[in-house]
């Protein structure tokens, strides 16, 4: 047997594993190897070292704290649960709601163009959008015409004197209203 | 297995909370143990051990009454840890890169005895970081749980023959390991030692 094989069976050794005829090849192996002789040396002394290495406990309250955290699951599942079942309810209603629209949508569609009314509709539209844009220039002319008109200096004097008579009695309204307050400054330091 | 316990797990199993606990009562040790020594940091270890019975309060039914229920909840607590130290390995920032406050001994004044003995056990947790992660637990199941090949290759879901080669490279590696570390006592020093002296 090659020293490799020797040193997987020193580990079983350790292990209780072997018959006697193995540990007793074992031994006379090692009673002329020094390189297994040294590696079951190092073996023992690993196995000295687990060996009396002690049995760690945890702090005292373990099961406290875990009845603490197995209550803080629970209700983090409930929670969850709820949630999703929101969520649920919610996608459904709306899948619900997009099925509907989808249906009577259809159906609306079906009716107008079986009706004719959809080609009437667009030509109703048309028309519509026409009169829009006359009554947009109607506008503009009615503004131009003013805005020609108004352009007169009699006009304009009037008007500037109308805003500042406006200003001057705006400000004498404030200023009285702002008279009448009492003063609060500082008064609560 | 006494007869309370067959009934604990009887009744933890129809839903009652007080038998479960019974049983965290009386496995809370090895759970602690293996987590502790999977993983080398109490805090974490104290984590580790809580979700080992939360998974264990929610997976109870697929438990198997003709197997030992402490090799299921060990069996629970190693693959935990396992995933616990591989995700460690691919996390941005690896645990053994921080700063070896861990270690340090707490600011009180503490009996010799006690500082010998965490002295120990960091010594020895520094052997165990050796190991990959499911080397290790195996290790950790022989020798503190005096699991069987058979009852070890059944937690870690292997083979009998994977286990028994799995225990012999471990010892290997331990033993090299050892010897690496009492040639080179300055490398067992923390980094900050290292540091003070410097200046
Ligand atoms: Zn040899």
């Amino acid at each position: 047997m090659k020293c490799d094989t020797y040193r997987e069976q020193m580990s079983l050794w350790i292990d209780s594993q072997l018959t006697q005829d193995e540990i007793r090849r074992i031994e006379a192996h090692t009673a002329t190897c020094q390189a297994c002789r040294s590696a079951l040396d190092a073996l023992h002394r690993v196995d000295r070292l687990l060996v009396s290495a002690p049995m760690m406990s945890p702090a005292p309250g373990f099961s406290a704290r875990f009845q603490v955290k197995l209550v803080a699951r629970r209700r983090r599942r409930r929670t969850w649960a709820g949630v999703a079942t929101l969520m649920l309810a919610t996608l459904a209603l709306l899948m619900g709601a997009i099925i509907v629209v989808g249906i009577s949508g259809l159906a609306l569609w079906q009716s107008l163009s079986a009706s004719g009314l959809l080609t009437q509709g667009i030509g109703l539209l048309l028309d519509l959008g026409k009169a829009l844009a006359a009554s947009l220039r109607l506008t503009w002319l009615v503004i131009d015409a003013l805005s020609r008109g108004l352009r007169h200096p009699l006009f304009i004097a009037y008007t500037v004197l109308t805003a500042l008579l406006v200003v001057a009695w705006t400000q004498i309204v404030t200023r009285r209203v702002f008279a009448r307050r009492p003063v609060t400054v500082n008064s609560h330091g | 297995m006494n007869d309370d316990e067959q009934l604990w797990i009887g009744r933890a199993r129809q839903g009652d909370d007080e038998a479960f606990s019974q049983l965290v009562e009386a496995y809370q040790r090895p759970v602690f143990n293996v987590c502790y020594r999977m993983l080398g940091d109490p805090a974490e270890a104290e984590d580790a051990a809580q979700e080992t019975f939360i998974r264990a309060y929610t997976r109870i039914d697929s438990y198997d009454p003709n197997r030992k229920f402490s090799s299921w909840l060990l069996a629970i607590a190693s693959h935990y840890c396992i995933d616990r130290l591989r995700r460690r390995r691919f996390s941005l920032v690896s645990w053994d890169d921080l700063p070896p406050w861990r270690w340090l001994p707490d600011p009180q004044p503490q009996p010799e005895e006690v500082t010998l003995r965490h002295e120990a056990q960091r010594h020895l947790h520094e052997l165990l970081d050796q190991l990959p992660p499911d080397y290790r637990a195996a290790v950790i199941l022989r020798y503190w749980h005096e699991l069987s090949y058979e009852e070890i290759a059944e937690a870690l879901n292997s083979t009998l023959p994977a286990i028994k080669s799995r225990l012999f490279r471990a010892r290997q590696m331990l033993a090299q390991a050892a010897a690496q570390a009492e040639s080179l006592p300055a490398l067992k020093q923390p980094a900050f030692a290292n540091g003070v002296e410097a200046l």
